[in-house]
């Protein structure tokens, strides 16, 4: 069985190693993605007769506090960048995976106070479009959370074997948490403040 | 760095284990025979719609005495008008999502791209073994809907709302099988865009690239920049269908008499816009692979380099590049406003510069070439004009003026399925004949090929012309009968006749490629390991390559991919892993 080439070594012409690019594909295609979304949400929105105002009928703060929370999350996860370049053990990791947990849960009680006003995804393309774009920032945050945390716990003996390949690992988490902060800001500024 | 190769000393791996290995050779190949099964079924639904449309409400033959004549299907073995449409959108949905595009890039790329690139296997192999389970699940999912009680999905290939948010059928299995699919093209793309960029040898520069590889990185972004938006709209599709939402539903709709019960104020544009968003650059998803077979295959069998190759790499990029700002033109009878539709005619127009560059620099390849007629070349031949009707009837639907008109006809069937039919199809069989002895180690007979060839360039042109013909006579494409009820259209409707007997004719034709497939892997002449004197990388591995590894040491590129007949040497062919001799 032939070793494949630049899994933890960067390839001199590119200076890329091949999960650095990998990931940056994989983020491409998310980018086109929320995209998509996005554009939905503006073609649905400058279509409708009439669209009400997120401010007045969704609970800002919530989404403020998650937006603070996200912050807060792609910070720790370049210091989890940091540590995992200096051989350090997974504690950023964790509060990376802890942040995570608390953005899902506000997300989920922001939704359970919406529904809570009879407010249901079916009741307008409004609350489609909500209901449809945190969710998926929801899903998103959720996914990397469980990923994370495979980092962070049962993987984290390659730290000894492959120091190099596990910290590409962190640096290719650290930005796929940077993408979720700016989908999630792109989006709170898209239905809170435009 | 290349870490060098390990040799096992272990014994070779038995069936199964080399079954669900990661080696990218084995996943390709189970990529390439699930397509052309998947090709198999769907031709198979194809021949039934054909029947109907050339004897509409005649039993089909052999199959009365298997239906009931309480079937809700085909009672009787005569097909009911439902059941048309569900073979209607399944066979579009299994040619393009299931057959064509796994078979070009799934099959042809994952097993060859590594192998042209020098490389010991793609970049992320365990993905590559997940993209080939998500498009067996996304296979699964949607075949599932032929067994539940309401069928597959019948709102066309294309998912139409506001028919795909309210009917009954299978829409939901489609849409979650292709999302299924997308996962598989996603991962597709991700490891053949790595792969080429961080695993070619050394030595092996961009441009010295075989073309193949070339339209496997363009085509492999367009899987990865424009999939994402249809994956998007079949999340937002399955929600209006799930959860009540009115996406796609505008508001007042009313169905069968009755107001529907949603919200409205969505848009069935909406999902048309994100549709053909991907749709389109699919279209040269499909053609940009087989035009990357071709060149191979041409410059192999003419004996000289690709005239104007890097004016072909240049079109191919600028191609996929274009590819994504050409969509609405599939939208002309919307209602867009003129400016809007000319944009769209304006880049439609301009796109098809980079197709005819890469086809009029084949057609110039074989100018002063020492053409050896073999039957991989027979293939590469029939495609440029096969290709190029199925081009230049595209010009009249670029103009909105003329689309309008032809739109709705069989005109456009004619067109696109020129392009994919004896244009791609006719790539992939070059392909599979080309590759064969690599890839398994034994020729395919030549006999049979031709026997395969001939009566398949026959009967293609017979059964799309007429379709052609009948589009100009305004004949709908969207008629169960085939226009047998409606005096519109009556002068033509014989071709409908004449089409689908070609049609059957076609699959008897196709029979000498089943033999010569299934004898040749066990029986097939022996092949040396470089049969045809080519010069990319690929061949220079044993054939079969061993399992686990393709190369005996890790090679290096020494020129461009296509240096035949170079004055001076002693052959004709100068292959990429040969140094300069001193």
């Amino acid at each position: 069985m032939s070793a494949i080439p630049h899994t933890a070594t960067p390839r001199r012409d590119t200076g890329l190693y091949n999960a650095k690019v990998g990931t940056w594909l994989f983020l491409a295609a998310e980018a086109m993605f929320f995209g998509a979304l996005v554009s939905s949400y503006v073609f649905l929105r400058s279509a409708s007769a009439e669209w009400p105002a997120a401010r007045d009928v969704l609970p800002v703060g919530y989404a403020v506090a998650n937006g603070i929370v996200l912050i807060l999350l792609a910070t720790a996860s370049v210091k989890a960048r940091r540590a995992a370049r200096a051989g350090k053990g997974p504690k950023w990791l964790w509060i990376c995976v802890v942040l995570a947990v608390c953005s899902v849960t506000l997300v989920a009680l922001e939704h359970r106070i919406v529904g809570a006003t009879g407010a249901r995804a079916s009741t307008s393309t409004f609350y489609g479009m909500y209901y449809l774009l945190s969710g998926i920032v929801r899903i998103h945050v959720g996914g990397g959370a469980v990923v994370t945390a495979w980092i962070a716990g049962p993987c984290r003996q390659f730290a000894d074997i492959k120091p190099i390949r596990y910290a590409n690992w962190v640096e290719c988490l650290g930005y796929y948490w940077l993408f979720v902060f700016a989908t999630s800001l792109a989006t709170f500024v898209l239905v809170y403040v435009v | 760095m290349t870490e060098g190769i390990r040799h096992s000393a272990r014994r070779e791996p038995g069936w199964l284990r080399r079954a669900v290995s990661c080696d990218h050779k084995v996943i390709g190949i189970q990529y390439a025979l699930t397509a052309l099964l998947m090709l198999f079924v769907a031709f198979c639904m194809v021949l039934m719609m054909r029947w109907q449309l050339a004897y509409p409400e005649s039993p089909f033959p052999f199959l009365s005495n298997f239906f009931g004549e309480d079937d809700t299907r085909m009672p009787k073995g005569v097909m009911l008008p439902n059941f048309y449409n569900q073979l209607g959108a399944m066979h579009g949905t299994y040619m393009v999502f299931l057959a064509v595009v796994p078979l070009l890039v799934g099959g042809f790329g994952t097993y060859l791209v590594p192998l042209m690139l020098g490389a010991p296997n793609l970049a992320f192999p365990r993905l590559s073994r997940v993209g080939y389970l998500c498009y067996l699940a996304g296979i699964v999912i949607i075949s599932f809907s032929f067994i539940t009680p309401a069928g597959p999905s019948n709102s066309g290939w294309t998912g139409y709302p506001p028919l795909s948010v309210i009917e009954t059928g299978g829409q939901t299995y489609w849409l979650v099988g292709i999302a299924f699919v997308y996962l598989s093209s996603l991962f597709l793309a991700i490891n053949l865009i790595t792969s080429i960029v961080q695993l070619r040898a050394p030595g092996l520069s961009l441009l010295r690239l075989p073309f193949f590889v070339w339209s496997q990185l363009v085509t492999s972004y367009l899987l990865l920049l424009a999939f994402p938006p249809l994956a998007a709209a079949a999340v937002l599709q399955l929600m209006d269908r799930l959860e009540g939402t009115s996406f796609f539903l505008p508001s007042g709709l009313v169905v069968t008499g009755k107001p529907l019960d949603a919200s409205g104020g969505g848009s069935a544009l909406l999902w048309q816009h994100l549709f053909w968003f991907l749709a389109h650059p699919e279209v040269y998803v499909l053609i940009l692979p087989a035009f990357g077979i071709i060149a191979e295959v041409i410059a192999n069998n003419t004996r000289k380099p690709l005239w104007g190759y890097k004016g072909m790499v240049v079109s191919a990029v600028f191609m996929g590049f274009m590819s994504m700002l050409v969509w609405a033109h599939h939208m002309f009878l919307t209602g867009m406003g003129t400016v809007i539709s000319t944009f769209f005619q304006a880049t439609t127009l301009i796109i098809s510069i980079p197709s005819i560059i890469m086809a009029t620099s084949l057609l110039v390849s074989l100018w002063g070439g020492s053409i050896r007629f073999t039957v991989p070349m027979l293939f590469a031949l029939a495609f440029l004009p096969m290709f190029g009707i199925g081009g230049l009837t595209g010009l009249p639907l670029a103009l909105s003026a003329t689309n309008i008109v032809l739109h709705d006809t069989y005109y456009v069937i004619g067109h696109f399925h020129y392009v994919v039919a004896p244009g791609t199809l006719f790539a992939i069989f070059a392909g599979v004949y080309y590759w064969f002895p690599k890839v398994t180690g034994r020729k395919l007979n030549d006999t049979l090929g031709h026997l395969h060839f001939w009566p398949s360039l026959l009967f293609m042109n017979a059964i799309f012309i007429p379709m052609l013909l009948q589009g100009l006579a305004g004949v709908s494409r969207r008629l169960y009968d085939g226009g047998a009820t409606y005096g519109f259209g009556q002068e033509v409707f014989f071709l409908n006749k004449a089409a689908t007997h070609s049609a059957f004719a076609l699959a008897i034709a196709q029979l000498p490629f089943v033999i010569n497939f299934v004898y040749s892997l066990r029986w097939g002449k022996k092949s040396a390991d470089n049969p045809w004197d080519a010069t990319s990388l690929e061949w220079n591995t044993p054939s079969p390559p061993r399992f686990g590894g393709n190369f005996d040491k890790p090679p290096r590129a020494h020129r461009g991919p296509n240096e035949y007949s170079v004055p001076g040497k002693a052959k004709d062919f100068s292959p990429q892993w040969e140094p300069e001799e001193a």
